[in-house]
């Protein structure tokens, strides 16, 4: 049984209207999507205030009454060109295993939170989290009168974690409220070559200055 | 006239078209794929699948050959199918297997463009116990520029990222909407920030920032996240001179390099009397609606750190449609909400950061379900087809 008895083969005109209202559709929606977008106005919920943030780092030629971070750098220790990430400053130490990447980070008020962060670093050499700071094995330290924390992670999983060793020296410092991240990270014999040079340059920290001290 | 159009369409019509328009379509699927390799997978979507014609590398140091986009070979694939069914092929039962087929794969095609062209995707990213009333793209940013003077809200005007990355150096994007023009001196599809008293002299010599953020730190242009990067997204950033009537306002960094950790990246910029805030930020889209993150789960399989399960209890609460409900979003579990006026939406659970941040997805796609009707006829057409031929052959065998 056919629709159509007629054999031989012919241009329909139910299937050219077809074609072109098909055609019509996708050409139409291609070029509505070519269209540019322009500048938007709207009224949007309040948001929050604006409130100035803390100074990021040591400015050049900015009249300012901050000093900058100054600190004493171990003599084989070089910096890391176009800097990395968010961090202030970083460098490398040099390891036959591979070098030691070592970063100085400053953020507003605890970061997002020391828990959190310490789950973070220990999620990056792969060990799982902790459930309270207290879990956490860490040796004090003073960094320019500061009390901080040593932390020493070294990787369960060999080079296959993202990182083998994670030396982090974290400054939460309520003069003004930011937190001061030192953190180096690589193979496990060259952090380890390095360890005691990192604890002295986080030691030999001088933080700015700010008002109220 | 039918043999006029017929003759027309012939050579529209021919199969060897459809073998070309098939080889050309696996070498842009396998450019394509291997694209990933550099760009973000969003990028390559746009640049390679929903666009008309691309310059595409050829491996050879850089050089680049044009070549149809995705959208021109569909195309092209429709034109091809329909005119064949034109000249060639005829309206009988014996042949209604293949009009399905044909029928999926022409709903298929077009149910992509459509979805290119409607559908969205946001994400809201939640701290527990914190709420949002915006979503935010993060394939895409936007130069905001906020008025705060109004007591109950903020008047926001925002210039599109297409605007910022596309305009010719020294033209500057002026609108009436706008408080003063914007001169994008320099645009980092990707970008990280350092500290300026660390940054390289060269890199200090050369800052163009005069005011704001740019003052302390200096954005440094990193190569685009790619596809294989899973969880990597481009933070740009760009260099801006603003100037009204002629006066220069200063040149500013905007980046929103230090919105993922928490810091104030909006920027205080004095137009006469009046203080305006500017941000580049993922584009927002703003909801009738308000999300608050109650609880966060994330279960891992006992003595490892593979994740079982994690969920969002959240509070959803819509003045719109008088609706005020705790909702568990959690795998396979997402939450449909239709504001009033508006298309409906799906949150899926997305990821997390943390233990108490979720990330939810927000869809709307409006053609969601073309992809299941179309593969759904094409089934049908190949059932129906090898079922009757299947039916002849044991039909004859009979005989």
């Amino acid at each position: 049984m056919t629709l159509h008895t007629k054999r031989n083969p012919r241009t329909r005109p139910g299937h050219l209207w077809l074609m072109s209202a098909t055609c019509l559709v996708f050409v139409l929606g291609v070029l509505s999507g070519c269209d540019d977008e322009s500048v938007r106005f709207y009224q949007a919920p309040k948001g929050p205030a604006y409130v100035p943030p803390a100074p990021i780092g040591p400015a050049v030629g900015q009249a300012t009454t901050e000093q900058p971070i100054t600190w004493n750098l171990p003599d084989d220790w070089r910096p890391m060109p176009g800097g990395s990430g968010m961090a202030l400053a970083s460098f490398t130490a040099p390891g036959e295993a591979g070098p030691a990447k070592v970063t100085v980070t400053v953020l507003s008020g605890q970061a997002g939170g020391i828990l959190a962060n310490i789950n973070r670093w220990r999620g990056q050499v792969g060990l799982g989290p902790v459930h309270a700071i207290e879990e956490q094995p860490m040796t004090g330290v003073r960094v320019d009168q500061s009390p901080a924390g040593l932390i020493d992670l070294t990787s369960t999983q060999g080079t296959t974690a993202g990182v083998e060793r994670m030396l982090v020296v974290l400054v939460p410092r309520q003069q003004d409220n930011r937190t001061w991240f030192f953190k180096m990270t690589g193979p496990n014999d060259t952090v380890a070559r390095h360890k005691q040079a990192f604890i002295g340059f986080v030691q030999s920290v001088s933080f700015p200055e700010t008002p109220d001290e | 006239m039918n043999k006029q159009i017929k003759k027309i369409l012939a050579p529209v019509a021919s199969l060897r078209l459809t073998v070309v328009l098939f080889a050309l379509a696996m070498v842009l699927i396998l450019v394509g794929t291997v694209a990933q390799k550099d760009m973000g997978n969003w990028a390559v979507v746009n640049e390679y699948f929903r666009s008309l014609w691309l310059w595409m590398p050829i491996g050879l140091g850089g050089v680049r050959v044009p070549f149809v986009g995705g959208y021109t070979i569909g195309g092209l694939m429709i034109v091809n199918l329909l005119a064949a069914h034109a000249v060639r092929f005829k309206l009988t039962w014996k042949r209604a297997g293949i009009i399905l087929t044909h029928a999926g794969l022409i709903l298929l095609i077009l149910g992509e463009v459509l979805t290119g062209l409607f559908a969205v995707e946001w994400q809201i990213q939640l701290d527990e116990g914190k709420s949002a009333n915006f979503a935010v793209d993060i394939r895409e940013v936007e130069l905001a520029v906020v008025d705060p003077s109004p007591a109950d809200h903020d008047n926001v005007v925002v210039v599109p990222q297409s605007m910022l990355e596309d305009r010719a150096p020294g033209l500057p994007i002026s609108d009436p909407q706008l408080p003063f023009e914007v001169q994008v001196l320099r645009w980092m599809p990707n970008s990280a920030v350092t500290g300026l008293g660390m940054a390289e002299p060269s890199l200090r010599e050369n800052n163009p920032a005069t005011d704001g953020l740019g003052k302390m730190v200096i954005a440094v242009p990193q190569p685009r996240a790619s596809g294989v990067e899973a969880g990597r997204v481009d933070f740009p950033a760009a260099y801006i001179r603003l100037s009204r009537a002629g006066r220069d306002l200063g040149t500013w960094l905007v980046t929103q390099n230090l919105e993922r950790l928490g810091s104030e990246t909006r920027q205080p910029v004095r137009v006469g009397d009046k203080t305006y805030l500017i941000e580049l930020r993922f584009r927002r889209d703003y909801k009738p609606y308000t999300i608050t993150l109650i609880d966060f789960k994330h279960d891992k399989f006992v003595g490892t750190e593979t994740p079982k399960n994690f969920s969002s209890e959240i509070r959803l609460v819509d003045p719109t449609v008088n609706e005020d409900r705790t909702v568990l979003i959690y795998m396979n579990h997402p939450l449909r909400h239709r504001p009033l006026n508006s298309r409906g939406e799906t949150f899926y659970q997305s990821g997390y950061v943390g233990e108490t941040t979720t990330i939810l997805q927000v869809v709307r796609n409006p053609s969601w379900l073309m992809p299941y009707i179309a593969c759904s006829l094409v089934a049908l057409g190949l059932i129906v087809h090898f079922g009757a031929m299947l039916w002849k052959f044991v039909g004859r065998t009979r005989r």
